[in-house]
């Protein structure tokens, strides 16, 4: 461990005469996608939903064509739960909110002032918290009940943590000497089940998520 | 442009990849109804059969997460009981497997569980029998048994607060329900009494015909059966349980009748089906206090006029036509008095009380609230296959009495209840505790321990694909559980097993009751209405 810790650390010694640090911070839209097996339950469909991504950053770049980014993200990772058939009544989000700092290798090309560039590298995140909302046919009273109310986490089955595997694909331009802006599509995709493995049937289920964020970056 | 397409291909070479580090689950079966292929198993051998059983708890029952709080680790229970039921497969085994041994398994299994309503069947498949298992039978029995067995045993009876001059009270007897059902059973068993001497007589002497000795052997039989019901009705025996019998006797002894050229004719049953009200009482104390007792929560079908059955001369169309007289006599009477301000308070009496359709909730307390309906607490279903997949809470919405009626929301209200008021007659004790108007008062002892909410039609199972499955007497393995799981008061608890504790605790004083039919909890129950406290 300590001779990658050395290595990395002179590499970027070495990289110094051309490097640069940047700061800044990005926001934008998202889509999840909730991978779960529902079994014999037929009419039970879980659909992607949009959401919200913020995210503060630091680059810092060796070469011109690559860069190691960092950021602090909050991100929805929300999704849909319905019904159809006869229960076509039944539906409501799950607003998901997470916290994740992905750490990417960003790669370049183009021109100094309107560059491509390709992050690679994974994320680690935590579920913050998880809000349900919609309605629910209640057939006991034949009709529609309006359901907006925080998720209880349960400590045995809802796995917190998160991790994967973060990409990107955007574009930037340098405004200014020290000003540049970008757009980037961004794709988290998770290793860990939101579900713990808490009983003898293995269950796994996944969120992948996509979004479109826009952002400033300082150049000092 | 080369270090472009290095880069994508990069990109999709860790894409691609790391695409496979998500390791897929199992695939599950439906239990819900009577599907083969899930059964199936079951049927072959004893750990197969509890895997089923293991696997569709896991699946279906609602109360998971209670059960973990209390202590209950279900994947434990797999780990230590599978190998258990594998040696019971052991076909080396000297023996066969006797439901002794197999209930002795599935009891220590099941009983740790705490739902109210959980009721297992599991066949043995070496003995043909099935075996019945209920946790919370157990449970009550464990800890409450002597109060439990009395109260089983022995219904109140109002009789010594009944002063003929100035009470009132109106049961299901003064209403002559039974008469025409007691009639016909007294006129057939006397029938089968007359022609059975001359029977016997043109059988062969006895000795001399094996035949002959097994055919006198069950008109014996049948001779004392028919005795029973004479003398049953003569000592004014339950009438539901007696068309039970009566009708089983018409299946049982239908050859020997015809041979005797009796047409015997069973009664219309509807009546002793388990799920009709087996009784209902109504009275006015002093005070202007209207007292209502029901076994059941099955008055809705008698009091929808929409429903009443179509042939008013039937023993049915009486016995609904009785149960409307009483329950339109507390109602009524309530709501004069009440218009006059002369209601002194309301008691329901829920004590051995088995619960029933919720929607009788507004025939009952909700005879009492405004219409439109009230939510008494909230509920859950579960949402998925695993075994903490719980959907949203929501509002468990309970009908209330649809029509104009008074509101009786400053006078007392007292629900009574004990350890055999369940299910519905528990959900009533704590609507009773939370009336909007405050005005009401649950007196008695603690409830059973049985609040939620099931469906027992299993063609209903996909509403939320859990509660019960498999199919009573058909499958190898049948659960009946809740779907709808009714969670009380602000931190949403689940009361199952413990259920709901009155505001004011009052045993019956059993020497009283049995000495002269003094019954201390409607004592109680009359004077908080009196005295306020």
């Amino acid at each position: 461990m300590k001779k990658i810790v050395l290595t990395i650390f002179l590499a970027v010694m070495a990289c110094g005469a051309q490097a640069q640090w940047s700061m800044g911070a990005s926001a934008g839209g998202d889509y999840n996608w909730y991978s779960i097996n529902t079994q014999y339950q037929n009419d039970y469909h879980y659909e992607g939903a949009w959401g919200w991504s913020a995210a503060i950053f630091t680059q810092y770049q060796f070469k011109p064509w690559v860069a190691l980014r960092a950021e602090v993200e909050g991100a929805s990772k929300n999704y849909r739960f319905a019904r159809s058939g006869m229960y076509k009544g039944t539906h409501y989000n799950y607003y998901n909110t997470y916290v994740q700092l992905p750490v990417m290798a960003k790669f370049m090309f183009g021109s100094e002032k309107v560059h491509g560039f390709v992050n690679v590298g994974v994320y680690a995140g935590y579920w913050a918290s998880s809000q349900m909302k919609g309605q629910i046919w209640n057939y006991l009273a034949d009709n529609i009940e309006k359901v907006d109310q925080a998720y209880e986490f349960n400590k045995s089955k809802d796995q917190r943590a998160d991790f994967g595997l973060a990409g990107g694909l955007g574009l930037e331009w340098k405004l200014a000497e020290h000003w540049a802006m970008h757009v980037e599509a961004r794709c988290y995709y998770s290793f860990i089940s939101t579900v713990k493995q808490y009983m003898d049937i293995k269950d796994y289920r996944y969120n992948t998520t996509i979004g479109l964020q826009a952002g400033f970056s300082y150049i000092f | 442009m080369k270090r472009i397409k290095i880069y994508v291909a990069l990109a999709a070479i860790c894409v691609v990849s790391l695409a496979g580090c998500r390791p897929e689950g199992e695939n599950i079966l439906s239990y819900g109804y009577n599907d083969a292929q899930a059964f199936a198993p079951a049927g072959e051998s004893y750990a197969a059969q509890f895997e089923v059983l293991w696997t569709a708890m896991n699946c279906n029952y609602g109360i998971w997460d209670y059960e973990e709080e209390l202590g209950v680790d279900w994947d434990q229970v797999h780990k230590e009981y599978l190998p258990k039921f594998k040696a019971l497969d052991d076909t080396t085994r000297q023996t066969r497997v006797d439901d002794k041994e197999l209930d002795s398994l599935y009891s220590e299994v099941l009983n740790r569980l705490h739902d109210g309503h959980l009721y297992v069947q599991i066949k043995n498949m070496q003995t043909g029998k099935n075996l019945s298992y209920s946790p919370s039978t157990v449970r009550n029995l464990r800890e409450r048994g002597e109060e439990l067995r009395w109260n089983r045993n022995n219904s109140t009876d109002l009789h010594y607060y009944i002063n003929a001059g100035e009470w009132r009270m109106l049961d299901f007897d003064e209403t002559n329900i039974s008469m025409p059902s007691r009639e016909h059973i007294f006129r057939m068993s006397k029938l089968v009494l007359s022609k059975i001497p001359a029977f016997i007589a043109t059988l062969p002497a006895q000795g001399t015909s094996a035949a002959a000795d097994s055919l006198r052997t069950v008109i014996e039989s049948m001779q004392e059966n028919a005795n029973n019901f004479i003398d049953r009705i003569n000592n004014g025996s339950d009438v539901p349980t007696l068309i039970t019998d009566y009708n089983f006797f018409c299946e049982v002894y239908r050859i020997p009748c015809k041979m005797m050229d009796i047409n015997i004719q069973p009664v219309d049953n509807q009546m002793a089906n388990r799920n009709e009200l087996r009784s209902i009482c109504y009275a006015l104390f002093p005070g202007n206090i209207a007292y209502l007792r029901f076994s059941s929560f099955a008055l809705g079908k008698h009091l929808d006029t929409t429903v009443l059955q179509e042939d008013s001369s039937s023993v049915y169309a009486s016995y609904q036509w009785a149960i409307n007289r009483i329950w339109h006599h507390w109602f009524d009477t309530i709501q004069v008095l009440s218009k006059n301000n002369e209601l002194g308070g309301v008691i329901i009496d829920l004590r051995n009380n088995g619960g029933g359709n919720a929607s009788d909730y507004q025939y009952v307390l909700g005879a009492l609230l405004p219409s439109g309906g009230f939510i008494s607490h909230t509920m859950r279903t579960k949402n998925g296959m695993g075994r903490l997949d719980y959907g949203p809470n929501m509002p468990f919405r309970f009908p209330t009495y649809p029509a104009e009626h008074a509101v009786i929301d400053k006078q007392p209200v007292v629900v009574l209840a004990n350890v055999n008021s369940v299910s519905m007659a528990e959900i009533t004790s704590w609507g009773a505790k939370n009336m909007p108007g405050k005005n009401g008062k649950l007196i008695g002892t603690r409830t059973w321990g049985g609040l939620s909410c099931l469906i027992d039609d299993p063609t209903y199972y996909s509403l939320d694909y859990s509660g019960c499955f498999g199919v009573e007497n058909v499958t190898p393995v049948y659960v009946y559980c809740p779907r709808n799981i009714s969670l009380y008061g602000e931190e949403n608890k689940i009361l199952e097993s413990v259920g709901i504790t009155p505001d004011i605790e009052v045993t019956l004083d059993t020497a009283k009751y049995l000495l002269n039919g003094q019954d201390t909890q409607l004592e109680r129950a009359l004077e908080y209405i009196k005295t306020g406290n």
